[in-house]
């Protein structure tokens, strides 16, 4: 994690004879633009990459370290060969299913510069709020035509707070929305602080109420995040989305859901996302040479939608 | 140069305009008058419900091979009976064997080189050899005033001239015009005579609205709206009988029978009259829809080939601007708006303005949803970027507000500007492949080009030195064009001359002068540049990979390109992965490409056709892109030898090209280079889970950002679930399609097997 | 055709120049012959004068048939002055000649394997002239590189 000041929100003057002073920086994975599911309108959803939870299911296994890491998407190895030459240490065996191995390989990324095929990939590296900044006004039209804007996605992006403030800041004078997708394990005094001002939406994950449940499953118990989401019900009037990411077998058992729906009512809320399971993230994951805790291919079926959709019977859920 | 037909029958010497304008008379004086049952409009274009018009003197004789099977060929068989056959072959084609324009121009030019190169079908296509009416004439006048004081006109400046060669120019356009008005009349008699037959207080009445409507248009103006959609109707099948139907288009409708209809409307007096009388004018233009589609274009099986069955292309234009700048959206855009999404056919072809910030957002929406229930239909076009466009290139102001779209997408100024919009298809990347060959063509395996410098014989030692070869290539075939297009205009003055069209145009009555002889007020030659997206990628690949990071040598990938990249996989995926791509907004690729178009833009506008104008430039490619890359080799892009160039001015689908990116690059191309307009095509397949206004808005908010931007023309394509089945068994067809994928928009082509048959399911829930 | 030795003697130039020159002697036959065909060059309103000359791009197949008055003749070598030429890239499409359709003709022209000097009408007229001659075929590979299917791209 990067520790910053709040740079002033007035343009700096260059300090002569050095550079401009460095701003905050964030480790990202990725920009992806034209997005229509994570907020109104078209947005640009930006990955942030590091968090505190450790999800069995996360779908977005490249987000969960801080750190840049070395992923290898085997579908569009050519098998060339290059990437072993160019292998100092020695990590990288063809013939191993795994491709990499972790131990040996210092994440030098020498052998990125000479994969063809894209195989052999950099997950994450640091940006400047400016250079993110830049990329997110880009399609500044497209948000302002369809009522759409940012969101901060992840990884968890209230690791990067003072990078964050600074960055919606200058979004909400810029006038573009800014949404945050959270776990919501994080310091609220200072996100009241640095952060809620500038936002325009939160997207809150729910996905225990049962605290050893939580942290069996996600490494950390919930006492922090169900605290984080009431205080977020009595300290703001923009939209706390509460967002359920159904996993077949460890967040949709009735108890489970069932327990969320009840919180949810005792707290008022009559709106809830409710996240399909995605089974593509599980060769994602193994491209990065992660352990997997929980492996299950297929989508949703049918009778588990039932069910589901039967619990949540009095909430608004949109479009699931 | 003789035509053999120089002479009438008695040998008395005759001009060709005289000689066209005797014909035309003749045709339509002993033209079959039809009123079709079931028909609002009188008049038929052929004899047929739906009849393929034959122009010898064209392109007619290119059904010549196949008079025999052409009933039975796969692609658009034509019904021929033995008589017409016989007809054909033993009198029509061999009188004009030599006395159409192709072969006019070869004999008058001694078989040029740039025919030649013309007759190889892969270097470009000369529409000329079809067609040369890709324009629009002033019908708001004729309209109003009727042919009668046109007649008129052309009389009292006959009798005021003394010059021979005038006198004959306006003799011509009363000949013509006198057997528009016989034919006409005609269709009244024959009206007449169906009333006798027909009951009293039914059809009789029908019958006679004909006969009063006839008595008084097209020779005079038109009172009512139905008078002016019955003249204007009359009108086009009089051109077509002069002009091939191959883009002559319609114009400015909306605003220009808006008149008509308001005056209509202030002789009601109920609600229930107004509503009547509104549903009535839906029904009338969906007739003239109809009727618009009585008549396809003769395409022989080569043009079936380097076409795949294009339309007539009648274009309409909606909305925009009037010539004063204020809005010309008006009731009639939506009774066209509301007759093209109940009728949903490709002809005719329907291009709507959008002046942003003058034309509403309600208007815009509702473009947006007519194309959701078409899936293809209008194609939106930014009349701020075009007016700019043509203001650029020496339009005034007030004409370049009044364009229309012609034919697929082209502008032109009705009734002022005679501009062959689409006189040939030029394959830019014939020059390109001819650069990397030292003028040889691989696929023709002759040396066509000049020789710019071998790669073997390391001629070029830095990027620049091989752009500056394709440069030259790129001249010398645009030079073969523009010769090849001005040879077969001066062609088109003997055989073709179009006293009819001359007559409804600003110019030619004032100096005498046919259209095709440079009578118009503006005269310029439209072209069709094709491969723009294959260029720039190829050139930026031969730029980085070669000269910036030297990670191959330009022999190594000259191989590879010869060698279809078999054997080559390495450089094959290195160049799919690792070279930035046309369309996803990189600035360096935008500054390639936006000089590679300033070039060619260059390269034809400083050149004059035969009537004195320039040559425009625009990016859109009907479907040649696929036949001319069928014919054509691999590319240092990574394209595959055959395989389809990219579609008019879209991006390829690839690697870091999203649509976003590809909306800002093609945005940000400069609309001054591309006066004869663009193709954008951007295919949406609506996700399931959205509620149609929400469909809307997303894409609406995609044009207006577009727009915003400064992009010229957009055309979407809404994917229904039949296409998606049909995209997972011919993925090839289907490279760009955009489907959404979980919160993000991917290529449904690309997708894995099981995900696009969750997305074929999750479409199909939608209805 | 698989057999080495045939193929050879099939591309064989003088081979070729001799089956031509058998086709189109057959096919001159005809046209004093049959009433019908006769009627193709001579009728009431026109008769199709021409000299039509055939050969490989290397000049190694030569032939020329002249039409007069309603008769064709069969010629070697080049004549002084034709109204059409139509030349072959290389021999081995002659071999196929007599069972040209329009439709193969047309990939020929546009695959640039067949060239021509001359008037296209006319060789518009003599394809229509074979392909009286040809039965309608049956199942027969076309090419298929000029036969993807177009996307709509105006
Ligand atoms: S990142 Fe460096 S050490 Fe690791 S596999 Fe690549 S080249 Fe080897
Ligand atoms: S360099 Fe890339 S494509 Fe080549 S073997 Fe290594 S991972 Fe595969």
């Amino acid at each position: 994690m990067t520790t910053t000041k709040i740079r002033q929100k007035l343009p700096k003057e260059p300090q002569q004879g050095t550079h401009a002073m460095p701003g905050a920086q964030a480790m990202i994975v990725d920009l992806k633009r034209n997005s229509l599911d994570d907020g109104p309108g078209i947005r640009t959803l930006v990955f942030f990459k590091g968090c505190p939870l450790r999800c069995v299911w996360c779908h977005n296994p490249e987000t969960k370290h801080a750190y840049p890491e070395l992923a290898f998407d085997a579908k569009l190895c050519i098998s060339c060969g290059d990437c072993v030459q160019a292998c100092k240490p020695g990590a990288i065996d063809l013939d191993d299913p795994k491709r990499i191995n972790r131990q040996t390989c210092t994440r030098c990324m020498e052998c990125i510069d000479v994969c063809p095929s894209g195989a052999l990939k950099r997950a994450g590296r640091l940006y400047t709020t400016d250079e993110v900044f830049a990329e997110i006004m880009k399609d500044e039209p497209f948000y302002r035509y369809s009522s759409g804007g940012v969101t901060f996605s992840g990884g968890e992006p209230t690791v990067y707070m003072h990078f964050l403030s600074e960055l919606s800041a200058r979004l909400k004078a810029a006038g573009v929305p800014a949404a945050i997708e959270t776990c919501g394990l994080y310091n609220h005094g200072l996100f009241e602080k640095l952060l809620l001002p500038y936002l325009d939406m939160i997207l809150f994950d729910i996905k225990f109420i049962d605290p050893f449940m939580h942290k069996k499953y996600t490494g950390s118990t919930n006492t922090v995040i169900l605290r984080n989401f009431v205080k977020l019900q009595e300290k703001t009037d923009i939209p706390v989305i509460p967002r359920v990411p159904l996993i077949p077998g460890i967040t949709t058992t009735e108890e489970n859901l069932v327990s969320i729906a009840n919180f949810l009512d005792r707290n008022g809320i009559k709106k809830v996302e409710l996240l399909s399971y995605n089974p593509l993230w599980t060769e994602k994951s193994a491209g990065l040479g992660h352990e997997l805790d929980y492996d299950r291919k297929k989508f949703m079926d049918k009778g588990e939608i039932v069910m589901i959709k039967q619990i949540f019977k009095d909430f608004d859920t949109g479009k699931f | 140069m003789k035509t053999g037909f120089e002479h009438d029958r008695e040998g008395t010497r005759r001009p060709p305009i005289l000689r066209q304008a005797q014909a035309l008379n003749y045709i339509l004086t002993n033209k079959k008058p039809l009123i079709r049952t079931n028909s609002m409009l009188a008049g038929t274009t052929t004899s047929r419900d739906v009849g393929v018009m034959i122009y010898p003197e064209g392109h007619g004789i290119t059904l010549w091979p196949e008079l025999k099977t052409i009933a039975t060929r796969k692609i658009q068989p034509y019904d021929i009976d033995e008589h017409t056959r016989e007809l054909l072959d033993k009198k029509v084609f061999p009188f004009w064997s030599d006395r159409n324009v192709r072969e006019y121009a070869r004999a008058a030019n001694n078989s040029p080189r740039y025919q030649e190169l013309d007759e190889k079908f892969v270097l470009y296509f000369m529409w000329k050899t079809v067609a040369l009416s890709h324009t629009v004439p002033d019908f708001p006048r004729i309209l109003k005033h009727g042919l009668l004081p046109v007649i008129e006109d052309a009389e009292r400046r006959k009798n005021t001239v003394d010059d021979e060669r005038q006198k004959t120019f306006y003799s011509a356009t009363e000949i013509a015009l006198r057997g528009i008005l016989h034919y006409a009349d005609h269709l009244r008699e024959e009206a007449l005579r169906l009333m006798a037959k027909a009951q009293k207080n039914g059809p009789a009445e029908h019958y006679k609205r004909f006969a009063d409507m006839l008595e008084r248009v097209p020779a005079s103006g038109a009172r009512t709206l139905y008078e002016a959609v019955q003249s204007l109707w009359i009108l086009w099948i009089a051109l077509h009988n002069e002009s091939t139907n191959a883009g002559l288009s319609l114009g400015h409708l909306d605003l220009w029978l808006q008149p008509y209809f308001e005056s209509d409307m202030q002789g009601l007096k109920t609600d229930r009259e107004r509503e009547d009388y509104v549903k009535q004018t839906i029904e009338l233009i969906g007739n003239f829809f109809f009727k618009c589609q009585d008549h396809v274009p003769l395409v022989a099986d080569i043009g079936n080939k380097l076409f795949g069955g294009s339309s007539s292309d009648q274009a309409i234009t909606l909305g925009g601007v009037d010539k004063n700048g204020s809005s010309a959206v008006n009731d009639m855009t939506y009774i066209f708006l509301k007759v093209t999404e109940m009728l949903t056919i490709r002809d005719p072809n329907m291009n709507a303005r959008y002046y942003p910030g003058i034309n509403s957002d309600d208007y815009l929406r509702r473009l947006v949803e007519v194309n959701m229930v078409t899936s293809a239909t209008p194609s939106i076009h930014n009349d701020k970027a075009m007016i700019q466009s043509l203001k650029s290139i020496q339009f005034k102001e007030e004409d370049a507000r009044q364009w229309c779209a012609t034919g697929c997408v082209e502008p032109t100024i009705p009734g002022k500007h005679f501009g062959h919009t689409n006189s040939m298809m030029f394959n830019m990347v014939a020059a390109l492949e001819m650069s990397l060959n030292n003028g040889v063509h691989p696929l023709a395996e002759e040396q066509i080009g000049i020789k710019t410098g071998s790669i073997e014989e390391d001629a070029f030692p830095t990027f620049e030195d091989f752009f500056h070869a394709f440069e030259r290539q790129l001249r010398f075939l645009a030079y073969q064009t523009i010769d090849c297009n001005n040879s077969f205009g001066f062609a088109h003055q003997v055989i073709r001359p179009t006293p009819t069209l001359s007559s409804m145009f600003e110019g030619p009555m004032e100096k005498a002068k046919d259209l095709t002889e440079g009578g118009a007020v503006y005269n310029t030659s439209g072209v069709a540049c094709i491969g723009l997206t294959d260029i720039v990628d190829s050139l930026m690949t031969i730029k980085k990979l070669v000269y910036d990071e030297k990670k191959t040598d330009f022999k190594t990938l000259h191989k590879a390109v010869d060698n279809n990249f078999e054997d080559y996989i390495k450089l094959h995926t290195l160049i799919q992965n690792k070279v930035a791509k046309f369309g996803s907004d990189t600035p360096e690729v935008n500054r390639l490409a936006q000089r590679v178009v300033d070039t060619v833009f260059d390269i034809f506008y400083n050149r004059t056709n035969y009537r004195g104008g320039h040559y425009l430039v625009g990016f859109w490619s009907m479907s040649n892109h696929v036949a001319f890359g069928t014919l054509s080799g691999a590319l240092p892009s990574g394209r595959l030898r055959y395989k389809p160039f990219t579609p008019g001015l879209t991006p390829e689908n690839v690697k870091g090209v999203d649509l976003l990116s590809s909306i800002r690059t093609i945005a940000g191309l400069k609309p001054e280079k591309m006066p004869n307009n663009i193709a954008f095509n951007v295919k949406v397949a609506p996700d399931s889970r959205d509620t149609h206004e929400e469909t809307v808005d997303q894409i609406t908010a995609y044009a207006k950002s577009y727009f915003e931007l400064g992009g010229m023309q957009m055309q979407f394509n809404i994917v229904t679930t039949e296409t998606l089945k049909d995209a997972m068994e011919n993925p090839d067809n289907y490279r760009n399609l955009l489907v959404r994928v979980s919160g993000y928009n991917a290529y449904f082509v690309e997708l894995d097997k099981d995900l696009q048959l969750e997305i074929v399911n999750r479409q199909q829930m939608r209805v | 055709m698989k057999n080495d030795a045939k193929n050879s003697f099939f591309t064989n130039p003088l081979v070729l120049q001799n089956i031509m020159y058998v086709l189109l002697r057959v096919m001159s036959l005809k046209f004093t012959f049959s009433k019908k065909f006769r009627e193709m060059i001579k009728n009431d309103y026109n008769t199709f004068n021409k000299t039509i000359a055939i050969q490989t791009r290397d000049k190694a197949v030569k032939l020329y048939m002249v039409f007069h008055d309603g008769k064709m003749k069969v010629r070697h070598g080049i004549p002084e002055k034709a109204d059409l030429t139509i030349i072959y890239k290389s021999p081995e499409i002659i071999k196929e000649f007599a069972t040209l359709s329009p439709e193969d003709m047309l990939n020929y022209l546009l695959t640039n394997k067949l060239t021509f000097r001359g008037n296209l009408s006319y060789l518009s007229r003599f394809a229509y002239l074979l392909n009286n001659f040809i039965p309608p075929k049956t199942d027969k590979k076309t090419e298929t590189n000029t036969s993807a299917k177009a996307v709509p791209g105006k």
